[in-house]
């Protein structure tokens, strides 16, 4: 039943996400190919482009998300899946599964933008300074998907490890709190409390990852054109990395039970 | 199977204040059509949303076929709500599959058969048919399982006289002799024949469960009068 379910929940989402896909791959080529000279400027026009392409694909991401854990569990839709033979870990498994494979595919979509633009960088910089430029650029893209090229292997493992939870946590707190507003509270604004609980639990859990149990926080100094700069710098240690990660699984864990939970015991489809 | 196919031991229902069900029992054996009848607001749907799992949150318990509500007594029952449940972006083609791999009993060769005898207009998207259209296809879906139990809650309601015969018709001569067939309406003209037992439901309480022969009967009168007399000071 898995199964069937993830492949008809594919099938109501693949609309959704294609089209933007195509979107963006041919505006990313489009700007590469067409983007001429080695000014900063235009260096600054990919740049932007490739940034508002991120941008546009992940606020698509978010509905996309917010719509499959939302209306189309708890809404109209809701009267078709509940009302067929599978278990409600079946149901949340493919949920959580569909959305997961699709914020990780949006995220190789969305690195199309910006490797082109690394790659218009590589060009402009190895014909005017050498290639030193682009290979920072290159440890930027990689640390991007949560890789530092001078890591040790478990690191980078971790680090990717971690990055998958990123994704999971999302889907994970956009699904407690739907469940939440949709079994627990039985008032008319079920939308906008579902959107108050997940911006509250996301908050909650930053605060706790930014605590130093979590996070290492160094004042460091930067020198631009002779100017001194204090900035501050936030980064994991990589035992700090596992408790990240044993907290994720904890929130990831926590939400994926408790909506489960809540809609074996609580349900009420209006 | 279990002695009584439908068991429901003193369910309660609240919606906040309101109540919705109150302390309802009732045992209902397969191979009836049993007419759940009430005016708007008398627990009708709410009974029908327990009984498929859609509601939780309720005192008391049902068992369907023995068991408790489950996965098992899903398969069990074809269900028909009062509201067009299809996703916007569905097909025909797309309930069609949705159906055959959610429900091993459903029959492809008889779906095909009632869309044709209900002249469904052919166009791919379903939200594109008007909404008679829509709740024929619902229907169709519905009656093309071979389920123990089916459910329809309003498939009467606000449709012309023509589309009513057309459906309580497709209704009686498409589901399994041995299943049970519950029938939710708060229209009672003209049905009275279709109903081997009858169950009113007044503010949340079964107040009537009767067959409907022995019931017309001993009150010599349509199943209308029955009706208007028992729910006279409902409205």
């Amino acid at each position: 039943m898995l199964s069937k379910l993830i492949k008809h929940e594919f099938k109501s989402s693949y609309r959704n996400y294609l089209p933007v896909y195509v979107g963006i791959i041919l505006v990313s080529l489009v700007m590469y190919f067409g983007l001429k000279g080695d000014s900063i400027e235009t260096a600054l026009y990919a740049l932007l482009i490739a940034v508002i392409l991120i941008i546009v694909l992940y606020v698509l991401v978010f509905v996309n998300v917010m719509k499959s854990l939302g209306e189309r569990i708890f809404g109209h839709p809701g009267y078709l899946l509940f009302t067929v033979p599978a278990q409600t870990k079946d149901i949340v498994l493919s949920r959580v599964i569909v959305n997961f494979l699709w914020i990780v595919v949006s995220t190789l979509i969305g690195a199309i933008p910006l490797l082109l633009f690394v790659g218009y960088i590589d060009q402009v910089v190895t014909s005017s300074v050498g290639g030193e430029f682009s290979n920072l650029l290159g440890d930027f893209a990689l640390s991007l998907i949560g890789i530092e090229s001078d890591a040790s292997m478990f690191d980078k493992v971790i680090s990717v490890v971690l990055r998958v939870f990123d994704f999971l946590q999302i889907i994970a707190v956009i699904f407690i709190a739907y469940t939440v507003s949709n079994t627990i509270y039985h008032g008319d604004k079920k939308k906008l409390i579902g959107f108050i609980i997940f911006f509250a639990l996301t908050y909650i859990v930053s605060l706790i990852l930014g605590t130093a149990f979590f996070t290492t926080t160094e004042i460091t100094t930067q020198y631009i054109g002779g100017e001194a700069f204090e900035s501050y710098i936030s980064y994991h240690t990589t035992i700090q990395k596992v408790y990240v990660l044993i907290f994720k699984l904890l929130v990831c864990g926590f939400a994926f039970v408790g909506s489960g939970y809540l809609i074996e015991k609580k349900l009420e489809l209006e | 199977m279990a002695e009584h196919l439908i068991e429901i031991i003193d369910v309660s229902k609240n919606y906040g204040s309101t109540q919705a069900l109150n302390h309802v029992n009732l045992q209902i054996d397969k191979g009836r059509v049993v007419g759940l009848l009430g005016p708007n607001g008398s627990g009708k749907t709410t009974l029908i949303k327990v009984l498929t799992g859609l509601l939780k949150q309720y005192e008391g318990q049902i068992l369907i076929n023995g068991e408790k509500i489950s996965n098992r007594s899903k398969a069990l029952i074809s269900y028909l709500p009062d509201q067009i449940y299809f996703d916007k972006w569905m097909k025909i083609s797309d309930a069609v599959s949705y159906f055959k791999d959610m429900y091993e009993d459903f029959n492809e060769d008889r779906f095909n058969q009632l869309m044709s005898s209900f002249r469904v207009e052919q166009r791919s998207l379903i939200r594109k048919l008007s909404k008679g259209n829509q709740e024929k296809l619902q229907l169709a879906l519905i009656l093309s399982r071979d389920a123990h139990i089916y459910i329809f809650d309003e498939p009467i309601g606000g449709v012309d006289p023509v589309v009513r015969e057309i459906i309580l018709s497709t209704i009686m001569h498409n589901h399994q002799p041995d299943a049970l067939i519950i029938l939710s309406t708060h229209q009672i003209y003209d049905v009275e024949e279709l109903f081997d037992e009858v169950i009113f439901l007044k503010q949340g309480q079964i107040v009537l469960h009767e067959n409907t022969k022995a019931l017309l009967k001993s009150y010599d009168k349509t199943l209308l009068d029955v009706f208007k007399e028992v729910f006279r000071d409902a409205f």
